[in-house]
């Protein structure tokens, strides 16, 4: 049911792009663009604004200007309405699950199913049981959010996002409130639904570790300008000299000795 | 080698009379004292300078004795050796600082513990710089203005929403689910019916005790139930559902639709498509005007039934007595329909003004409590102002 040609290599493409709240601009002149099956990591300190530039990309901010293309079709239209058939291609995972809290997971996950598809009721129960087991949450279908961990919250979240089989999937701090451990085991998953859906990835974090882990590309978004530094591959944000602002970011995860 | 400030705090410590000679009489007590018979003056603290002293260093008084001193360029500080302190010290001497910024005399803070003095450069390295507070952002910038206009046009804009997504429910393209309209009728109907019993018959039977010590007076007691009656069905009945409703269904409207969008549940709606005034606002607000008719009705009848309670057990009139004069008082349908009129307007606002409420809450937990609290309190004033137009009206059209 996806709407996304799959000739187009460059699934989404940011170009222009300027954000505001009312006077105060936020980000500006933001290019970018993340290939089929690839992994793009959004990073940058807090404040800088991550999260505003993904409330756009998800249809829930209207830039100021510039132009976001899913598929190669604009996000915002030209008199800068949601584009909503366009909003419908692509699975978000919120911060804090974001999880419908008086339905069960069953539920949560069969919503956008009863919604948008014309499946047997049936066929939708099936499918819905096959993406809770896609993340390993079989057996917790009839609980409800308020009954599950953070981590299960998250499993529960991916899910849901991958519900209408989108081709690109946008994370906001997937990492955000879990323990090594479950951030560990999220980003294992994140790996697995990569390699055999063959699902884009674009990750709004500034968790090094799993940025460096799971992902191809990352634009790192400078504070000070207000706006990004060239888009690099992850592999070589450690061994070519970078700006000192991203140097400084990235000098914690240097200091653990670790590489990407 | 002896730390000087060890030997200036033990010269001190024999002068400083009644401070720390005797702890156990001054625990508690802090003291400032400034010690001048030396080259270049000193301000020396001691005792008790914690969060929970009982006893308040005072600042002026301490800031007068610096200013009283003349001829002299510096002033050393110092702390004694038994001095127990924790930030409150801190603040106490970044407060001197600041003050004594532009005065001659400079602060000398060299001799004090290394402890104390990291603490206090620490303070001053992580001040902001003026250049760079007016750099940031004031908390204007994300202000949203709530000027009147803007509230009208929100309002406007929501109600316009409301009416295009109820005209897409008509033509069947609705996000809507019967399921969620039908739980929405349980909560605010069935479940509602402990409440409105209680009140409406507790209504019914004050206004008989009220009306028959006045009808009394004219011998004509048997008008209570005429009173009763009339009253109940054209006025208190809606009225007070209508109250209950606000407390009850439209404050839980209001908290649950908060609480979704602080939780970025409105959000994950919108992103897949879902206008959340068409999926949890119209089953709400059409749950509510089903309901509210349905259960004024019920109201007038047990409202009624109060009223009976007291002519039957107080004034003493048979059942069947009572039962006709109330059939007698009222002429016709309209009597009741009236009423019922008037609640289903009600049912419209209050689910109406809690789902707004909720939906246009700010991001905080207080602008949640905001909200509930005045989804209940427009709701009622809106229902009382609602109902005196009702009112008017039906006169005005000759109506009653």
């Amino acid at each position: 049911m996806s709407i996304i040609s799959s000739e187009d290599s460059e699934i989404l493409k940011v170009s222009e792009l300027e954000l505001s709240y009312g006077q105060h601009v936020v980000l500006r002149d933001l290019n970018f663009s993340v290939k089929r099956g690839e992994c793009l990591a959004i990073m940058g300190s807090s404040g800088c604004g991550k999260s505003t530039l993904l409330k756009s990309m998800i249809g829930l901010l209207r830039p100021h200007s510039g132009e976001i293309l899913i598929g190669g079709m604009p996000l915002w239209g030209r008199r800068q309405e949601l584009n909503t058939a366009v909003a419908r291609s692509f699975g978000v995972l919120f911060q804090g699950s974001a999880l419908w809290s008086s339905m069960t997971l069953l539920e949560n996950v069969l919503l956008p199913l009863e919604t948008f598809s014309k499946l047997s009721s049936r066929e939708r129960r099936d499918l819905a049981y096959y993406k809770l087991s896609l993340v390993g949450l079989s057996g917790s279908e009839s609980l409800y959010p308020s009954q599950l961990s953070g981590g299960m919250k998250k499993r529960a979240g991916i899910a849901r996002a991958l519900a209408l089989d989108p081709q690109i999937l946008f994370f906001d701090e997937p990492s955000a409130g879990l323990d090594p451990v479950n951030c560990q085991i999220l980003d294992e998953l994140i790996i697995d639904l990569k390699n055999n859906l063959g699902l884009t990835f674009v990750i709004v974090s500034h968790d090094l570790q799993s940025i460096f882990s799971i992902s191809d590309h990352a634009v790192f978004l400078s504070a000070s300008s207000k706006t990004m530094m060239e888009q690099r591959k992850t592999s070589d944000l450690l061994s070519q000299d970078v700006d000192p602002e991203l140097s400084a970011f990235l000098k914690s995860y240097r200091s653990m000795g670790v590489s990407g | 080698m002896i730390d000087r400030y060890d030997i200036v705090a033990k010269y001190f410590y024999g002068m400083t009379t009644g401070v720390a000679k005797d702890k156990q009489r001054n625990f508690g007590k802090c003291s400032v004292s400034l010690v001048q018979n030396r080259e270049i003056p000193c301000l020396l603290f001691a005792g008790f300078w914690k969060n929970s002293s009982p006893q308040k260093a005072n600042f002026e008084k301490c800031y007068s004795l610096l200013l009283g001193l003349q001829d002299c360029e510096s002033c050393e500080i110092h702390l004694s050796t038994d001095c127990d302190w924790d930030s409150s010290l801190v603040v106490f001497l970044l407060r001197l600082k600041d003050e004594m910024k532009d005065s001659e005399i400079k602060l000398d803070f060299t001799s004090l513990p290394p402890k104390l003095s990291n603490l206090l450069s620490l303070s001053c390295r992580n001040k902001p710089s003026d250049q760079q507070q007016n750099q940031n952002p004031g908390a204007d910038t994300f202000k949203i203005h709530s000027s009147p206009l803007v509230v009208f046009l929100q309002v406007a804009d929501y109600l316009g929403k409301c009416l295009i997504y109820f005209q897409r429910l008509l033509r069947g393209k609705s996000f809507m689910r019967l399921r969620d309209f039908l739980v929405c009728c349980r909560d605010c109907g069935a479940s509602a019916l402990p409440i409105v019993t209680l009140i409406s018959y507790l209504t019914g039977l004050t206004m008989a005790f009220v009306g028959s010590v006045q009808l009394e007076k004219f011998n004509a007691t048997i008008y209570t139930a005429d009173l009763v009656c009339l009253a109940m069905v054209r006025e208190m009945g809606p009225l007070m559902v209508a109250i209950v409703m606000a407390g009850r269904t439209g404050a839980s409207f209001a908290a649950e639709l908060g609480s979704m969008k602080l939780n970025e549940e409105l959000d994950s709606l919108r992103t897949l498509g879902i206008p959340a005034i068409d999926f949890l606002v119209l089953p709400r607000v059409l749950a509510l005007v089903l309901m509210t008719p349905m259960l004024t009705l019920y109201a007038d009848i047990v409202g009624i039934l109060g009223g009976l309670t007291v002519g039957t057990q107080i004034m003493g009139f048979s059942s069947l007595h009572y039962f006709e004069q109330t059939q007698s008082a009222l002429l016709s349908m309209w009597e009741i329909s009236s009423g019922l009129w008037k609640s289903l307007a009600f049912g419209l606002i209050v689910g109406f003004v809690g789902c707004y409420k909720g939906i246009y809450t700010g991001s905080s937990s207080s602008s949640l409590g905001r909200a509930v609290t005045s989804a209940v309190v427009v709701s009622i004033t809106l229902v009382v102002i609602t109902d005196a137009l009702f009112e008017i009206a039906y006169s005005y059209f000759g109506l009653r």
